[in-house]
């Protein structure tokens, strides 16, 4: 159900000689990374002549598929807009494009709006190996517990993908992963995406992102290797790393194959003389445009039996030179600042806003607290346990909205309702920010329900 | 709690043409401040890395954004229509540096900590740049709107608390 039922109204004209069309956004309120939450958008068509519309995610994505509609002159049609979340939190908008299934005319931008939280208490958890020798013994690995105050007892499913490079084991608990580099992995840059299927009620899925650099009995002094910036237009030898052998001895280097920029490679012996030590160069040619450039040179070790990848990013810079001091010559604007709000404030069900107001209805256990500086809260949790020790549970889905108050404070009331009358519970109350992280912000309190 | 980046108004698209900062160039940025939510679009922005400056991005439109630090320690959240990237750089002037810290729709999260990720690290007082335009991978959208919310890393401060 939407928490925030408020719509933000963009005129809009898909394009020169499209259809006048006026977009209202909807909110979805609050959800979960990796759900895909719903609300009803609307299209109203100003124009005498019907129109035939395709709504697609922009980006487009596997997970939601685009829809046409129809809407007659002079009409309004509601559109269902799935908000495909993926690995995001905090305060976040989908876009959907909007434009004549004709092909004509630029998209207008209809938006989902909503607040997505993580159900773990890491909102972005990941696991950085740093300089990895494939060689050594034990083989690196790292361990990773993840936690949730959403679902104490949630646990993980199962590995749905993960960088090839790693092996990956779910933790006996089934509440962490041991992640290790695979003695035969390939080489170089590790860079990618533990992803987890877990069993909380509201979120299935959660990413560990990996770093690391993976090497053999060869190791690069650095990679990846930032090539800083540069002038394109004309031929340049860079020296982009050395190559050292991890016994000292001397050791052969194959075919260099450069990828992603136009230039070669080479390599020399480093200066001063070293054993067992080689300098990697890269020449640019001039024919590479200015830009970023992101690349490799995919180094052949006939020795060692595979290629050793390192990877570069730099930017190439044109002639013509820096700032600019004038709009484009097809005549911008500047952008549509969004100056409507989008969120008013409401009451989570057992909520009171103000601490000197009326305590919300009802017998159970009624929760009070004051804070300051929370202007960039996104809203509150309370958690309940029948004794110290826990599990402790969330009771409150939404979450009780902040009121973004600052230096003046705000105060808030929530009462349990559903406490049973004689038992005894342990509370306390953890802080949602507007980037989606999550903290405790009291001590547990014990009460009798009454 | 004082601000961590320096307020301004972010009406200032609204000014006159003389003294618009539109977020167009490098002379004319939007400023930023914390705990805000900055949307704008990027197809209305200026052209292309040889009159934006530092971006690697030929042919992409870009929005800039400029902010002083003070005890900076804030993150950024990005959602946007399209293949985004959002680049913290310590000058518009492209002959200076590589961007401090950024983030791209391609990235495993969406969320940016500015402190914990810039090289080199925020100085209280200097003038940084934030600009919002495209993936420096090959884009198939490099254009589009986005929304940005800046949040403080700072905790909310607890005054009282008490189950009755």
């Amino acid at each position: 159900m939407p928490l925030i039922p408020v719509l933000t109204l963009l005129v809009a004209t898909a394009g020169a000689g499209g259809p006048a069309l006026e977009v209202h956004n909807c909110d979805f309120g609050e959800t979960y990374a990796f759900a895909i939450p719903q609300c009803q958008g609307r299209i109203d068509n100003l124009g005498g002549e019907a129109v035939r519309l395709r709504i697609a995610p922009a980006p487009p994505n596997d997970t939601v598929a685009p829809i046409t509609v129809t809407v007659p002159a002079k009409r309004s049609v509601e559109v269902p807009l799935r908000a495909a979340i993926g690995n995001r939190t905090g305060k976040t908008i989908n876009y959907f494009s909007v434009a004549p299934e004709s092909g004509t005319g630029k998209p207008v931008y209809i938006e989902a709006h909503g607040f997505a939280m993580s159900a773990l208490d890491q909102v972005r958890p990941s696991i950085d190996f740093g300089v990895v020798d494939t060689g050594r013994v034990p083989a690196a690995s790292q361990d990773l517990t993840l936690e949730s105050h959403d679902t104490a007892d949630f646990r993980i499913v199962r590995v749905i993908d993960k960088p090839g490079q790693l092996k990956v084991s779910i933790t006996p608990d089934r509440r962490g992963i041991q992640a290790t580099v695979r003695r035969d992995a390939d080489w170089g840059v590790l860079h990618g995406i533990i992803k987890l299927a877990i069993d909380t009620p509201h979120q299935k899925e959660a990413w560990v992102a990996v770093n690391g650099s993976i090497h053999g009995p060869i190791a690069p002094e650095a990679n990846p290797v930032s090539l800083g910036m540069l002038s394109s237009g004309r031929e340049q030898m860079l020296q982009i790393t050395a190559l050292r052998s991890g016994d000292g001895k001397p050791f052969r280097v194959g075919a260099l194959k450069v990828e992603g920029i136009a230039g070669t490679a080479e390599t020399a012996a480093c200066t001063p003389v070293e054993e067992g030590c080689k300098v990697l160069r890269l020449k640019i040619s001039d024919k590479q445009g200015p830009g970023m450039v992101r690349g490799r040179v995919v180094v052949d070790l006939p020795d060692s039996g595979k290629p050793l990848p390192i990877e570069f990013q730099g930017f190439l810079v044109g002639p013509e030179g820096l700032e600019r001091d004038a709009p484009d010559a097809d005549g911008v604007q500047p952008p549509a600042q969004d100056s409507k709000a989008h969120e008013v404030p409401v009451q989570a069900r057992n909520a009171s806003g103000a601490g000197d107001s009326a305590p919300p209805p009802g017998t159970g256990p009624l929760l009070k607290w004051s804070v300051k500086d929370e202007r960039v809260v996104y809203g509150y949790q309370v958690f309940r346990a029948g004794s110290t020790e826990g599990p402790f549970v969330l009771l409150n889905v939404p979450a009780i909205p902040a009121k973004g108050s600052s230096e003046s404070g705000s105060s808030y009331q929530w009462r349990d309702t559903s406490a049973t009358p004689g038992k005894t519970y342990w509370y306390y109350v953890g802080v949602v920010y507007n980037d989606g992280r999550k903290e405790k912000i009291t001590p547990e309190m014990k009460a009798l329900a009454k | 709690m004082m601000k961590k980046i320096c307020a301004a108004a972010i009406l200032a698209a609204f000014s006159t043409v003389a003294f618009a900062q539109d977020g167009l160039t490098c002379a004319t940025p939007i400023e930023a401040h914390s705990n805000s939510t900055i949307t704008g679009d990027t197809t209305a922005g200026g052209n292309s890395i040889a009159q934006i400056g530092l971006l690697p991005l030929s042919g992409a439109k870009s929005m800039i954004y400029d902010f002083t630090a003070q005890g900076l320690n804030a993150t950024l959240t990005v959602t946007g229509s399209y293949d985004w990237g959002v680049f913290i750089v310590q000058t518009c002037n492209v002959t200076t540096s590589n961007p401090m810290t950024a983030i791209t729709n391609t990235d495993a999260t969406n969320v940016l900590d500015l402190a914990a990720t810039a090289t080199p690290a925020f100085v209280d007082g200097n003038h940084y740049f934030m600009i919002v335009s495209t993936n420096p991978g090959q884009p198939t959208n490099p254009n589009g709107p986005y929304q940005i919310v800046v949040t403080d890393i700072l905790p909310v401060s607890l005054q009282s608390f008490e189950v009755l």
